[in-house]
């Protein structure tokens, strides 16, 4: 009976979707599986002489606490709860109630009273707002505790977001869960990723981003890579997506050079550790979470602005009429002709399986998982597989040896978009004009293939183009920690991080496409099709080494000595070839096509050698004072330049564990800190040096490089204070930093009558900087029955250019961004029409009048460039509000806004300058605002018009968890069972006029670290997800 | 006992593997570079002759995007694409501030970069190749005659592209006072030519010379250095089709890409020096058809830098009226062109005449810009009117200083 009802349910909820989802398949096979394998449950209410058994949960979400100690008060026995909360005392004599107390680092201790004999005791403990015993790694000399640190560090934990949490990337885990972290999204496709800035942008010119560590080994940081599918330089795929969030125990991130200068000299905009899952001791325990879900461009009907253009007046043969087109007639003209809608529905399928557990001296945990995740666009698609195995092992009680590895493989494929051309591009530009002829040609013949699409209707890109990326990573790290002595300890991490990367655009020939479409007619006559490949090759190696000695001067005061040396090598290798024009359709090869080309065959090295020194004093275990000097010397110095010191100072005290002091009684805990430090940031491999390169046997000037380049230097004081109010219902971290870069390293536009092409880098002028973080978590209902907890957190920062180098007030970037003295660093700066005559006649704006910068007007013609805001946000937060009934079901909601920025709508700019598509060229005398006119109907030469305000607050996240009751989740022999349901992206507030806030490119041209567009990209797509997540 | 041993063990350690690491520090720092090669590697005599070479390639690159881009401005060629970038020379409304005329490398059609970095090269191997001894360098008075008389005509390039100038960061300086600096390398091209007795060197120089007295007005010595030019002679650039920046551009840009079209007002010429090809379909710009040229047959075709032909033109044009017509009429006469002489009418207006035999003669070798600069011909389409794809047509003759110069040169400033 039993087994007829499992066949039951298994062909009811698998067999339909099994041919089209092959990792739900994978998902029941899997659960099938563990179903057999795993261990038959303890009876339920069982008793049994001499034990005490149970599971040990977070009272907020019902997940499992692994590693809690749980004592027998005046017994000399205990246990510790495994990974899925399990812990079981044996050897117990007599009987009747005892008392346990269960303690675990970030939660409240409990003692509670429980029988010798109970076999299902649950201990549900309180997660502590605020907890300075817990240790950090990232940015110390060895691990510490928190109270010993004196900056700020924020941990996210990784593991209980994506429990709840409909988080499919390492992005969408951090966004707005640490303050002071940016992420600034690029598009709505599939694969593509955001650029992540800790504290802003600091630097003029050279790389903003982070450094990033797994597990202790500094890996690649490059944030998106791959295939141009952007155009205008900008790749989109993003490299977070290596690092599967499953697999992710906690993530730290350290802000600024006062809390990064062990780093040294990349450091100064910030680490970001993420840390993955280890094993705890005890019996194995099987996990698996399996996700669906599907996802959606929202209002793509009504979303994009309807376009004009002129078509053949019927009956006459040479009038014309103006007349519109929208999204949703296009999309009427594609179903008809294909079929189907411009755009789809994704899915989105997750598997992951993970097995943790082991003994007191040898824990595990592997994992691995395959993901499918298809976008709103039909040839969108990520497939990953992950893998991981983490072990340690404490073979003798002064070694603990850790190994941690894991390796990502996939194809993620792209369509085209931005100055790619693809669907949004044929979308967003469509003209009636593609209705007939084409743009400004007077033909009378309607029945364009085209549809009205620009180039051509979305499912001809499809099938013209085939974009994707093969990306291969391996990450590595070994770790040997030794206590040879009560006073020493050292520790030795080795690691490697490999990623190879073939990135390929393939254009296969074809003839009929070509002929029907003129936009496909590729390269070559006739007809004949090209493809281009590329190799990215990266290999960091690392080696870090510290001591720590430890002495106590006296009963009250303490001595960690530290001392340490690291080497970190990169090496990237990039090779692209390319060919066109195949003999044949089928053929997709380079060697079968008739023109080859060698592109680039390039090779960056670059290594850097450091080894630091610090002094900590402690005082009665709550005033720490550290002192660190760190020194660095890399291979792309100049030749002039010699090594690097940073130095670093910081305390903490811990105020609340100060006998002495009056502290009010509301708070639970008090600590003031403040930190004093300097890191770097390195110029790239070739910035110093003056170089050719070599093109068809001949060479050319390359790079004009710079022989007294050093590195910029960032100087930082922070101060902050973390309380723990009223039993921990509320929680607050404030920190405070002002600091500076000096030396910023600047590219200017070499003078081309030079002789050498590109920018030029050279160290001038001074970026000041001050901010405010803070996260604040409150829990003003706890019960069990009902619990409310909420955290805000957030960021506010401001940038100001201190100097640029003698006798330079102003550096030019682009022709509307610059950096300019006493303004933030790449503001917007472009002329401003402010007023303009209107001829009737002509129906065009006429003396046209700009923003002299003095307060009034002068001809646009010779109009100064004047300041139009900030390209970078100023501020940033999140409000995170959990709702616990019953505890069992808990109801997640996550919002977060960035603002004080402004961004460039590029679309606009496209429709009305380039494309003529806009309503405001065909109507002219509609427009009140004649200036405006003025700036549009100048084509592309003005930008003030297109620079909007972009701040905006997302509902990102709405999500419900119910845990499952026990006997459900014991049917299926699971310990614990929980299902998820979750929306992302489902409302959104701003005052941006383009299409969406946050689409913009991740680098190149349009991109980078200042002056962001939005141009042809698509949307933020909205999602539901569901999870189910089993324990065995 | 046992303590003391392991703390002296431990420090032993420690002490051995720091002095180890430091002293590999050196060689961790060293790193390779096998693509780039660094300035003191590469200028040293056993160089001379890729320097040499490698400062003509420059010029050929610079040459190639010049022809295209400077074809698009004065109307030899429309733009096909919908790269809205491009669209400013077409447009004949190039703004100080564009990129890809002022900083894009010549596969991608720009020619303010390529054009400096030509004459920097060349230049520079001049400089460098007079520095050293003939016994460290064979050959060395032709390699400064090739790299003087390719300075010189990259200086040409700039004060006929541009309506102003710059050398080396230095002032800004007008086209005339460009032809004068291109003057002194073709005259250092010339004895260093006859010195080395290379005939082609001195018949290039003698013609590049030719060109840029031609363009000061300077008729007198541009006829005494244009007839020293064969009619026979072509000095050609040479194109390989495997790397980009090698290719000829002309046909990369037209025959293979499709990215530029023939402009319409050459479509029916009927006349051999302006071979095409009607391709009967629409450009992916959806607005122009598509034409080619038969000049320039494939990515590997050399390509002229400057010929006895286009030496007759200048003489032609230097010596004016009948003498002027006879010299213009000979070159239709020639094999392979066959064309009747000149009527009455065609050379009514001699200046008329001689612009339009040019226009004919060096199709695509990048001389018509100039030319719609000094002879100043109604511009087609005429200015206003509508470009098809956006915008109006603008009236330049010439390109500005781009903001890439001016920005980063303070000498530019006032």
């Amino acid at each position: 009976m039993e087994q007829s009802a499992r066949v039951l349910v298994r062909r009811r909820i698998c067999l339909p979707k099994c041919r089209r989802t092959p990792s739900l398949t994978l998902a029941v096979i899997l659960t099938a599986c563990l179903w057999i394998l795993a261990p038959d449950p303890e009876p339920l209410r069982a008793q049994a002489s001499g034990v005490i058994a149970g599971t040990v949960v977070n009272d907020r979400s019902g997940a499992p606490v692994s590693d809690a100690q749980v004592a027998v008060d005046g017994r000399n026995a205990g246990a510790t709860s495994d990974a899925a909360g399990r812990f079981r005392i044996v050897g117990l004599t007599g009987s009747g109630n005892v008392q346990l107390t269960i303690r675990r680092i970030g939660f409240q201790s409990r003692t509670m009273s429980v029988a010798i004999g109970a076999t299902d005791a649950r201990v549900a403990l309180t997660e502590r707002a605020m907890e300075l015993r817990s240790v950090v790694t990232t940015g110390t000399a060895g691990i510490a505790e928190k109270r010993a640190i004196g900056n700020a560090v924020t941990t996210v934990n990784a593991a209980e977001v994506v429990a709840t949490q409909p988080v499919n990337s390492f992005q969408e885990l951090l966004n707005g869960r640490a303050s002071g972290v940016s992420i600034t999204a690029s598009s709505g496709q599939v694969g593509t990723g955001s650029r992540i800035r800790v504290r802003g942008a600091s630097s003029l010119s050279l790389s903003n981003d982070p450094l990033i560590y797994v597990d202790g080994v500094r890996v690649d940081n490059t944030q998106a890579s791959g295939p141009a599918n952007q155009a205008f330089g900008s790749a989109s795929i993003s490299r977070w997506n290596d690092f599967s969030p499953d697999d992710i125990e906690s993530i730290e991130v350290i802000k600024g050079p006062a809390a990064a200068t062990l780093y040294g000299t990349e450091a100064s905009n910030g680490v970001i550790q993420i840390i993955t899952k280890k094993g705890a001791a005890g019996r194995p325990v099987w996990s698996l979470i399996a996700r669906g879900g599907t996802s959606w461009v929202p209002d793509w009907r009504t979303r994009f602005a309807d376009n004009y253009g002129t078509v053949p007046r019927a009956g006459s043969a040479t009038a014309l009429d103006t007349v519109s087109i929208s999204t949703r007639q296009l999309n009427d003209s594609l179903n008809a002709h294909f079929g189907n809608d411009i755009f789809t529905r994704g899915e989105l399928q997750d598997v992951q399986l993970s097995l943790s557990g082991g003994s007191p001296t040898v824990r595990y945990y592997a994992g691995g998982g395959y993901e499918e995740n298809r976008g709103a666009e039909r040839v969108n698609r990520l497939r990953r597989t992950n893998l991981r195995v983490n072990v340690q092992a404490n073979p003798s009680p002064s070694f603990d040896l850790q190994t941690s590895l894991g390796y990502t493989t996939g194809r993620t494929s792209l369509p085209y978009e931005a100055g790619g051309g693809g669907t949004t591009w044929a979308t967003y530009y469509a003209s009636p004009s593609f209705l007939y002829g084409g743009v400004g040609l007077n033909t009378r013949v309607p029945n364009n293939p085209q549809l009205g699409f620009r180039s051509g209707p979305p499912n001809i890109y499809y099938q013209a183009y085939d974009i994707f990326q093969d990306a291969d990573r391996f990450t590595g790290s070994f770790q040997l920690a030794n206590r040879p002595t009560s006073w020493l300890n050292h520790r030795l991490i080795l690691g490697i991080d490999r990623l190879a990367e073939n990135n390929e655009e393939r254009a296969p020939r074809n003839d009929i496409l070509g002929a029907r479409y003129a936009s496909f007619a590729g390269s070559g006559p006739p007809t004949s099709g090209s493809m281009s490949a590329s190799m990215r090759d990266v290999t960091v190696s690392s080696y870090d080494y510290v001591a720590n000695a430890n002495f106590a001067l006296t009963s009250a005061l303490k001595s960690v000595t530290s001392a340490g040396g690291q080497i970190y090598m990169r090496q990237s290798r990039f090779r692209s070839i390319s060919g066109s024009t195949f003999p044949a359709a089928g053929l997709t090869s380079i060697a079968s096509a008739s023109i080859r080309n060698v592109g680039s065959d390039e090779l960056f090295q670059n290594n850097t050698v450091g080894a630091f020194v610090q002094q900590q004093v402690v005082w009665n275990d709550r005033l720490f004072f550290t002192g660190a000097m760190r020194t660095d010397d890399n291979s792309a110095f100049g030749t002039n330049f010699d090594a690097v010191t940073y130095p670093k100072l910081s305390a903490s005290w811990v105020l609340s564990d100060e006998p002495s002091l009056p502290i009010p009684s509301m708070f639970n805990m008090l600590r003031l800190r403040t930190a004093y430090g300097a890191s770097g940031l390195q110029p790239g491999a070739f910035d110093a040096i003056r170089t050719y390169t070599a093109a068809g046997g001949f060479l050319t000037p390359s790079s004009a490089g710079n022989p007294d380049l050093g590195p910029e230097r960032s100087t930082e004081f922070e101060a902050g204070l973390d309380a723990g109010l009223w039993n921990d219902r509320v929680a607050l971290e404030l920190t405070y930093f002002k600091g500076n870069t000096k030396d910023a390293i600047l590219s200017r536009q070499a003078p081309p009558s030079n002789g050498f092409p590109g920018l030029q880098l050279f160290n001038a002028g001074q970026v000041d900087r001050t901010g405010l973080e803070w996260i604040l978590r409150t829990t003003p209902i706890r019960g069990d029955r009902l619990a409310l907890d909420l955290t805000l957190s957030g960021s506010v920062n401001s940038y100001n250019i201190a100097s640029l180098g003698a006798g330079t007030n102003f550096v030019s970037l682009s022709n509307n961004v610059g950096h300019r003295v006493g303004y933030a660093p790449g503001a917007w700066w472009d002329r401003r029409v402010v007023s303009a005559d209107y001829d009737a006649t002509t129906r065009r704006a006429t003396n046209l009048m700009c923003d002299d910068a003095k307060g009034g007007t002068v001809a646009c013609a010779g109009a100064p460039r004047v300041f139009l805001g900030n390209s970078v946000p100023r501020s940033e937060g999140s409000l995170t509000a959990g709702l616990t009934i019953f505890g069992n079901l808990r109801l997640n909601s996550f919002l977060d806004w960035r603002g004080g920025y402004k961004k460039l709508d590029g679309n606009y700019r496209v429709r009305c300058g380039a494309f003529v598509l806009c309503r405001e060229l065909y109507y002219p005398d509609e427009v009140q605002n004649k200036a405006l006119l003025g700036a549009v109907q100048a084509g592309t030469a003005y930008t003030h018009h297109l620079i909007h305000d972009a701040s905006f607050m997302r509902l990102r996240e709405l999500s419900a968890t119910y845990t499952l009751p026990a006997r459900f989740a014991g049917a299926v022999r699971a310990s614990r069972a929980t299902v998820t349901v979750a929306g992302r992206n489902l409302a959104l507030w701003t005052n941006f006029p383009g299409i969406e806030p946050e689409a913009s490119f991740n680098g190149g041209t349009r991109g980078g670290a200042f002056g962001q567009w939005e141009q042809n990209v698509l949307p933020q797509l909205r999602q539901f997800v569901a999870t189910v997540n089993f324990n065995f | 006992m046992m303590r003391t041993m392991t703390m002296k063990v431990v420090t032993a350690i420690l002490a051995v593997s720091v002095t180890a690491a430091c002293s590999g520090f050196d060689r961790l720092l060293s790193v390779q570079t096998p693509s780039r090669l660094a300035e003191e590697s590469y200028l040293v005599p056993a160089n001379a002759a890729l320097i040499s070479s490698s400062a003509v390639a420059d010029y050929e690159c610079a040459l190639g995007g010049y022809a295209v881009a400077s074809g698009m401005a004065s109307g030899e060629l429309s733009d096909a694409t919908q790269t809205a970038a491009r669209w400013s020379y077409d447009r004949r409304n190039i703004l100080a501030v564009d990129a890809t005329y002022a900083t894009a490398g010549c596969e991608g059609i720009g020619v303010f970069t390529p054009i400096n970095t030509a004459r920097y090269t060349n230049d520079q191997a001049v400089s460098k190749l007079e520095e050293w001894s003939d016994t460290q360098v064979p050959n060395r008075q032709r390699l400064i005659a090739l790299n003087s008389a390719f300075a010189g005509l990259s200086l040409v390039l700039l004060g006929e592209g541009f309506c102003s100038g710059t050398i080396n960061v230095g002032s800004t300086l007008t086209p005339a006072q460009l032809f004068d600096s291109a003057e002194v390398r073709f005259t250092k091209a010339i004895t260093a030519a006859t010195a080395a007795n290379d005939a082609a060197i001195l018949n290039l120089a003698y013609a590049g010379r030719a060109r840029a007295r031609i363009n000061k007005a300077n008729k007198t010595g541009a006829a005494e250095d244009a007839t020293r030019v064969p009619v026979t002679f072509v000095y050609n650039a040479t194109s390989d089709a495997t790397v980009g920046r090698r290719n000829n551009r002309v046909f990369q840009q037209n025959n293979q890409s499709f990215s530029v079209t023939i402009a319409a007002a050459y479509r029916t010429l009927n006349d051999p020096r302006v071979s095409l090809t009607n391709q009967n379909r629409l450009a992916a710009d959806q607005v122009n058809q598509l034409w080619t040229q038969n000049k320039f047959t494939s990515l590997t075709a050399s390509y002229p830098v400057a010929s006895g032909i286009e030496a007759q033109l200048i003489l032609a044009e230097a010596r004016g009226a009948a003498e002027g017509i006879a010299i213009l009429n000979a070159l239709r006469a020639r094999a392979g062109v066959a064309l009747p002489a000149l009527t009455a009418q065609e050379t009514a207006n001699f200046n008329d005449a001689v612009a339009e035999e040019r226009r004919r003669e060096l199709f695509l070798q990048g001389n018509r810009w100039f030319d719609v600069r000094r002879f100043n011909p109604a511009l087609v389409p005429t200015t206003g009117t509508a470009y098809s794809k956006g915008g109006v047509y603008g009236d330049q003759r010439c390109w500005p200083l781009p903001d890439a110069e001016v920005l980063a040169n303070p000498n530019t400033r006032g």
